[in-house]
Formats: C-alpha cells, structure tokens, sequence
C-alpha cells in the first residue's frame, strides 16, 4: 500500500506563510482556520466563513480545502451556520526563535548593567589576574586612570587620548623609570645614537615578513604624548599570576631598532665596546706589565696575575680594581709627597740700593732670593692695583731685583711697590683672617666658596704659622704698613731683618713635617702633601679645573696645579672630563665603580664566563695593543676621545660560544631597555613621637 | 557533503585573506601598536556583515544579492572570523571573565555554523532520498491522521475478522508509538533500530495470523512505515530549524558582549583615534 500524506494542489492544501508568526491552534489537528490569528497571537476567525451576497442571497464562501460550500449555507442574517470555537493560536517556529533572540539580548544587558553598577564588575571586567609584582593591587583606578568615573565616563574614555600618559604616569609614580621615553634618552640623543647605529650597519640582512610589511604600510613605531612608549607596548597585564610581564622579545627591541641583525655571531656591530670612553684613572697597561714590571728593580712588586688588581664586583658584573694603597703604593707612594707647595715665597730685592739712595721701602729681609711668586699670592694681590701695576713692569723690563744699582727711578719705585704689597698682603693676612683670602678666591675663581672648600684650600694653616712668617721675615710690620698707608715716609732701616736661626740644634722644619704640615724654610712659607689623598692639594686642583679661565691669576693656578710635574702629580693618574653642557670639570678621584642602581644599557657578568675562558685567562677577551696611544688620550678633557691600549673586542671572541648551535642569544641577554639609576622606592615610615613631650 | 574544488579555492582564498592579516597585525606589533585594537574591529565588523544575512532574510523584498549569494559570502566569511578571531586572541584562551565569555560565545556560534553548515547540506539530500516531501508545520498533522487510520483500521480488522489478534498488537506495541514523535536521535544518525524491531515484530505476529488477518496487517505495517518515515522527517527538519535557536541568539548575545568589550579596552588601553 503506497499513499502521500502531503497534497500540494490548492484544492487540498491550504497555502502556508513562512514568516508568520503565529499559526492556528487546530493546525495539528488538520482543520485550521483560513483566517488564521492576528499578529498578537490571538484568534479571530468566529466561523468556518464569511457569507457573501450576490443579489439578494447571501453565499457560503467555505473553500473546497476546508469541505467545499455547507449544504445549509448562510443564516439569513448573512452570518456563518457553522460557528467555529476560539482556538490557542501557537508560535511560530520564527516567532520562538526571535524571542530566544530577545531573552538573550536581554539576559546579557542584564548581566552588564549589574556588573557595571556593582563590585561585582571589578571582576567580570577584568581581563585577567594581574602578575604577582602587582597582585597586591586591588584597586583598578591605582593603573587605569580611566577607571574612576564608572561605565559612563568609561565610553568617554574610548576617545580621550590623554589616558595613556596618565597611565604611563601611573606607572612611573613606582617604578621610577623616568618619563617613558625610549632607553630613557631625549629625543636629540636618540636621533644622534640612530644615525650613528645606521652608520655602523653595513651588512643588510634579509628582514621578516612583519618588517617588510610595516615599511611597506609606512607604519611608524607607535608614541604617546612627548614621544613617550607606553609601558604597556612591552609589558602587557593581565596575563596570570605567573606571567613574566618583564620577559621581551628580541621583536620588541626590533620596533625601533630595525636594522634587523641576521644573528648575534653574524652581524651584531661592537663599536668600541667595551672601551666606549677614557678610562678614569689613567693606567698604562703596556707601559706597566712590558717596562716597568720587567725592571728587575720592581719585578719583586710586580701583580702575579691580572686579579691581583682586579676583583669581581658583588654582582659579577664589573671588574674593579683596588686602592691606591694596595696596587700603586710600593712604587708610586714615596713620590707622592716629596715635593712642598710653596705658598708664601719673598722675591729677593737689592736692599743694599735701597739703603744707599734712602728709599721709602722699609724693611726686607736682605737675603730673601725668589725669582717668582707662587700662584697662591697671584691670587691675594690680584686685586692690588699697585702691585699689578708695578710687576707687569718688572716682568715686561725683564727687571732683575736682586741688582738695582743702575735702576731707572721708575724701576726703583716698581720695586719698592712690589716689597710694600707683600708686605701688606701679610698684614692683610693677619688682620683679616680667613675673609681675605676667603675674598681673593672668590674673586679669582668667580664664585662663592664653602667653607669646607676654603679650609681645605688654605691647607687648614695656623694663625701661629703666619704669625711666625711675619716676626721672622718683618718684625716691624704692623707699624711699618700702617705708617705706609697712612701716606708716611718709611724710611729703609739701616739694619735690616737677619735670618731667623733657631737658637740650640734643633730638627730641621722640613724634616719635622715628613709626614705632612706646614714649614717655613727661609723665606718660604711651604706645605708638605700628607701623600696620597692629600685635601690640600686636591682641593687646588678642583679649584683650579673648574676656574682656570675665570681670571689670570687662576690661569696661572691651573698651570702649576694640572701638571704632571705638579707637587703630587695628581692628573698623570687621575683623569679630568670637561662636562660638556655643565662647563664643570669633574676630576676622576676613583674609578669606575657601578652604582647597584644603575642598569646600563649594555651589561656584561664577569662571572659567568670564568670557568669558561682557558689559560689564556683574561688575555682571551682583552689583548694589549702595544702600539695604541693610549696616554694621548689624556692629553685633553674629552673623556669620549680614547684609545684603549687594549685592542677592540673582536665579536668572533664572543660568537664562538654564542651561536645557533651552542648559546643562543637575545637581546636583552646583554641589553637593558630602561638605562639610568632607579633607586628603589623607598618607604615613609612616621616616627610615633609624643608631640607635647617635643614642646615641652 | 563533499568538497568541490570551488569551495577549495574559496577556503584557501580565505586562509590567504587570514593570513594576510596575521602578518599585517605582527608587523603592527613589532611598531608596538596594539594589533589587537586591529584584528578586533576587523573581527566586529565580520560578525556585523554576518549578521547582516540574518537581516537579509527578513527583508526578501530587498532588491539586494539573492539570498543564497549572502549564504555563501556568509559561510565564507564565518570561517574568515574564525581565523582573525584566533588572530585575536592569541591562540590561547583569554584569563580574563569577560573575554572568557565572549570567547566560549564566538566558539558556540562558530560551531553551530559549522554544525548548520553540515546538516543543510546533508540532511537535506537525506530527505531527498528517503520519503515523500512534507511541510514541516504540517507533520503534526500527518502525525494525528495516521494514527487515527490505525485505530481505524484495527476497530475495522475486529469487526472483519472477528479477532482481536491484530488490535492486540496494535494496542500492546504501536498505540503509544504512534501518539507523538519518536526515536527523534536515531532518525539524526540514522541508525534505523526501531523499524527493524518493529519488523520483527510484524512479522513474528504474521505467522498466527489467517489470510484475512494478514491482509489488515500489511495495511497497518504500511502505516508503520509511513509513521516512522514521518518521524525521520521530522526529526531533520526539526533540527534544520532548531540549532539556529542557539546560533541566533548567542550570536546577539555575542555582539552585545563585543560591544561592551571595545568600550572597555579602548576605554583602558587606548583611545580609538
């Protein structure tokens, strides 16, 4: 027996709308209403049809589908004869899919509208747990500063451009990683170091896909506001508690950095790495082991091996070298001090002329023989118009002091000039105290000194000192000065001051200051350095290469005190970089030691390597090169214009372990993005003092 | 459903279109730019065309692309999002709540397409192959006929025959079966157990039966048939219709929760201009 249960004649299948959303209740049970239900879903059909009149009889208008026309037709009212009962009109198929639709929009705006009025959206919004460096943040605004004014103000926020930099300030407020700016360099040092990095690159390996496709598109490193890189273009949140948000990709490095290398072996450029600048203290390193250490006059002092002066830092990183005391001590440390400074010195002058043609000089002592004046009195009488006057003359006659028996009148009066300034800055010296030399270098130097720098600078010298200085070279000077300016004659005596002889057989003063002080030796008042480290002589050579060119009579310091030849020879060690956009000398006193809050931008660790390097030990990394001009170097203040007398490190050296088959290497195996010091957040801990125990 | 080799140039037409934009967001990446911000909007704008099938449908009228174009550039596009969305995400489930939702949302919505994919084109040719041509909103009505021809037919068998054999049967094995829809799983894989048992049955009673009887029995086991025809009908048809209640709504839903989610991380992590 074979039939069809479904008809699609017209006669025997009524038409169905598939986009209707309701269908009549009596479907399933095969006799729906034409009519069908409104759009509300409720039924509207009263009776199987609805009449029509033709003429003056009303027709039934029942459709063969639903039976055909009724044999007892319309009622003569016109109404239907067979009435049909309401149905319960179902849904659609369309109709139950679309309100799916809206319960389910609805469900989730619900969802939202809770979560963003609520505590709980804290945590529905957020992306992720947060890195366990962070995990003590609970509060979304400490970060985002879009967070504060709620949902509302967050859609505001999607166009605001000023909440990176608020977050990047955020950011910054605890880790103290500057302003955001790359490698914590301003914009003209980034463009500097760029050119001088393009210049380098010769080679032009091929680059990624990603590379050349962000050429091709133009797609410049993304910034900020003031060409800040937001902290999280590398470090992304919200990854888990795990996640090492500090962990970057040599892909990141290679954002700006797009000279892409092929590897570290094949193409990573050295420059002058390690030597990029002069060293602080000047140590010729050919010189000491190929000269001086085969002397077998020091071979006895000469370092067994390279660690004898150099020793691993804390952290591994930086090899530093020992004291002067322990490294440089046996050969260089008598030499130290065995020359005095003269401070005070009297220039001989012909006292016997001065005698003879009575002239108006006072007294001098007869056998005082300096030919030159030390910088120190330059500087007192500097500012003595006479003097300057008078010895300008002297130096530009080519006078010679010590015979003036054929002088000119205006050679006898320059002479006499030059005896009463001295004399007078002695007075000075005494009457004033500390505030007239204090005075004169001020003037000299151009700027305010502490009086720490002005202790050190004067030696810390006694009153009694310059009191011995003026009873033994001027006994009648307190009268003679002041009757000289006054406008009195002062006669030149007819016995002039003798030489001051201790009375009995008493230790030399030089020899009872050997281990430093002050001494007068005849006419000269002197200071013996203490030796290495002297603040004396030290505290002249700072005044002296942060003034030289602030008056000649600093010149003239500076002459005498950056010397090799100078008493204590400080700069042949001890380098002097001129600051560049300070003007200010700094004068390398120590070496380099790295500050442990210092991340420079290229790092090496010792440490790790030493088990690695053979019996050619440090030699393997850092060859002598014996005809570099290493102390040429130092020649100027220009710290950057340096020859190492240690040949250039050869990349190979490295490449040899770090390669694709034995040590791969990232960049920032070697490389710190944020270069500078940071020193660590430190914490403000309130003392609990007893306010009223303070006022009382 | 079989691969023709123009919906393989499509498909690898599309992995290209992918992969062009996995390049492009590591080359945004590597200028540290938020990529993410890229691949999201492309991804957004994705569902919204996809969505915009749904709105096509609705309105037939439209002098636009037929709808079986839109069908076409829909199921394209589909697996398009598909592959910017695992772009999106990184190829790894996100942490946070939110995103998590919306993620296990798009992998919903993305495996009813599939899902919808494989049974239109499947269980239509099914339907092809096996019974008569029904109107889905009529097969309740088919249901209600045949069952009242088989009491019918069996009130008529006892008043022919003068034996209740067959209104036993009819009573103890198929009145039930024939109430409602049935064996709506097996019909999907068509595994075809039940027809077989219902065979069995037949014909374990036809062997009792006189010639008379027998005759009334083919009859009702050619309503059987149709019966359980019906039900394979029915089955494929309802779930042609029913797995866009999930595809549909979730995927609203999803939109909403996307729409939420742009406010939120441009909002957070950068403005949109």
């Amino acid at each position: 027996m074979s039939f069809s249960l479904q008809r699609f004649d017209y006669r025997s299948s009524h038409y169905h709308r598939p986009n209707q959303q309701w269908i009549c209740g009596r479907e399933a049970l095969g006799n729906p209403c034409r009519l069908g239900p409104d759009n509300h879903g409720d039924c509207r059909t009263v009776a199987e049809c609805e009449p029509i009149k033709k003429g003056d009889r009303w027709s039934c208008t029942r459709p063969d589908t639903a039976g055909g026309k009724c044999s007892d037709g319309p009622l003569p009212d016109g109404s239907c004869c067979n009435k049909v009962p309401k149905c319960a009109p179902q849904p659609s198929v369309r109709n139950q899919r679309g309100r799916t639709v809206r319960w389910a929009i609805a469900a989730v705006v619900g969802i939202l509208l809770i979560a963003g009025g609520g505590s709980f959206g804290a945590t529905f919004f957020n992306p992720g747990p947060v890195s366990s460096g962070h995990s003590e943040i609970e509060n979304c605004g400490s970060c985002h500063s879009a967070y504060s004014g709620g949902p509302v103000a967050w859609v505001n926020h999607m166009f605001d451009d000023l909440t990176e930099a608020k977050d990047i300030a955020n950011c910054v407020s605890c880790h103290a990683m500057k302003d955001g700016l790359p490698h914590n360099q301003s914009s003209g040092d980034l463009a500097d170091l760029t050119k001088k990095a393009k210049e380098r690159v010769t080679s032009k390996p091929s680059e990624p896909l990603p590379i050349i496709v962000a050429s091709a598109f133009n797609i410049d490193v993304r910034e900020s506001e003031h060409s800040q890189v937001a902290c999280r273009s590398c470090h992304q949140e919200h990854q888990g508690l795990t996640a090492d948000i500090s962990q970057l990709n040599d892909n990141q490095c290679q954002s700006c950095h797009t000279k892409v290398l092929e590897s570290f072996s094949a193409s990573h450029p050295f420059g002058d790495y390690p030597y990029p600048r002069r060293t602080r203290l000047q140590f010729d390193h050919v010189g000491h082991i190929d000269k001086y250490f085969q002397d077998p006059n020091n071979v006895d002092k000469a370092p067994e091996t390279c660690r004898s002066c150099h020793e691993p830092d804390d952290q591994g990183k930086l090899m530093v070298i020992g004291g002067f005391d322990e490294n440089c001590s046996s050969c260089h440390g008598e030499f130290i001090a065995d020359k005095p400074v003269a401070l005070i010195v009297l220039p001989g002058i012909d006292m016997l002329t001065l005698q003879d043609i009575e002239a108006e000089s006072g007294e001098w002592p007869e056998y005082a023989d300096a030919e030159e004046l030390t910088p120190f009195m330059q500087i007192l009488l500097s500012e003595d118009e006479e003097f300057q006057k008078a010895w300008t003359f002297i130096q530009d006659e080519g006078m010679d002091l010590l015979d003036l028996e054929d002088a000119s009148d205006e050679e006898l009066e320059a002479a006499q000039a030059v005896a009463w300034s001295i004399k007078g800055m002695i007075y000075d010296m005494l009457t004033e105290g500390p505030d007239y030399i204090k005075d004169r270098l001020e003037s000299a130097s151009g700027r305010e000194l502490t009086a720490e720098e002005l202790r050190e600078l004067v030696g810390a010298i006694p009153l009694e000192t310059i009191y011995a200085v003026q009873t033994r070279w001027f006994p009648n000077l307190y009268e003679e000065v002041e009757t000289h300016r006054d406008g009195e004659s002062v006669a030149t005596p007819e016995e002039l001051p003798e030489e001051f002889e201790a009375a009995g057989d008493i230790v030399d003063s030089a020899d009872w200051v050997g281990t430093g002080g002050w001494f007068i030796e005849g006419y000269s008042l002197n200071y013996r350095l203490t030796g290495h480290g002297d603040r004396f002589v030290r505290a002249w050579t700072i005044l002296a290469a942060n003034a030289a060119k602030s008056s000649e009579s600093m010149a003239q310091v500076a002459d005498a005190v950056i010397s090799v030849k100078a008493p204590g020879g400080c700069v042949s060690c001890h380098s002097i970089d001129h600051g560049v956009d300070s003007g200010d000398s700094v004068i390398n006193w120590k070496s380099y030691k790295a500050d442990p809050h210092e991340t420079p931008f290229t790092e090496f660790v010792h440490s790790k390597h030493f088990s690695l390097i053979g019996d050619k030990g440090c030699s393997t990394c850092h060859v002598l090169d014996s005809e570099a001009d290493y102390k040429g170097s130092f020649a100027d203040f220009d710290s950057s214009s340096y020859t190492s007398n240690f040949a250039p490190l050869e990349p190979a050296t490295c490449a040899s372990c770090h390669n694709s088959s034995k040590v791969v290497s990232t960049c920032t195996d070697c490389h710190n993005y944020h270069v500078g010091t940071f020193p660590p957040a430190a914490v403000n801990t309130q003392m609990s003092v007893d306010q009223e125990m303070v006022l009382k | 459903m079989t691969l023709n080799s123009r919906m393989v140039w499509r498909f690898l037409f599309v992995v290209v279109l992918a992969a062009a934009v996995y390049v492009f967001s590591e080359a945004l990446n590597i200028r540290l730019w938020t990529a993410e911000f890229a691949t999201g909007w492309i991804l957004l704008g994705g569902m919204l065309l996809l969505t915009l099938l749904n709105v096509r449908k609705k309105v037939p009228f439209l002098p636009a692309v037929p709808v079986r174009y839109w069908l076409v550039f829909h199921l394209y596009l589909g697996w398009f999002t598909v592959g910017v969305f695992l772009i999106h995400i990184d190829f790894s489930m996100p942490n946070g709540a939110l995103e998590l939702t919306i993620a296990i949302l798009f992998v919903i919505v993305a495996l009813s397409g599939v899902f919808g994919i494989f049974i239109s084109r499947s269980f239509a040719k099914r339907l092809t192959r096996r019974g008569e041509e029904l109107i889905y909103e009529r097969i309740p009505l088919f249901r209600h006929q045949l069952r009242e021809a088989a009491d019918d037919l069996c009130a008529f068998s006892v008043e022919k025959t003068g034996s209740t054999s067959i209104a036993e049967f009819y009573m103890n094995h198929l009145q039930a079966w024939f109430r409602g829809p049935r064996d709506f799983i097996e019909h999907l894989f068509e595994l075809n157990g039940r027809i077989f048992q219902l065979e069995r049955a037949f014909d374990d009673v036809n062997r009792y039966l006189n010639d008379d009887e027998k005759e009334q029995l083919e009859e009702l086991r050619a309503l059987v048939r149709k019966k359980y025809d019906l039900d394979y009908s029915y089955s494929l048809q309802r779930t042609l219709k029913y797995w866009l209640f999930i595809h549909i709504p979730v995927t609203y839903a999803l939109l909403v929760l996307a729409v939420a989610h742009v406010v939120l991380v441009h909002a957070f992590t950068g403005a949109v201009l």
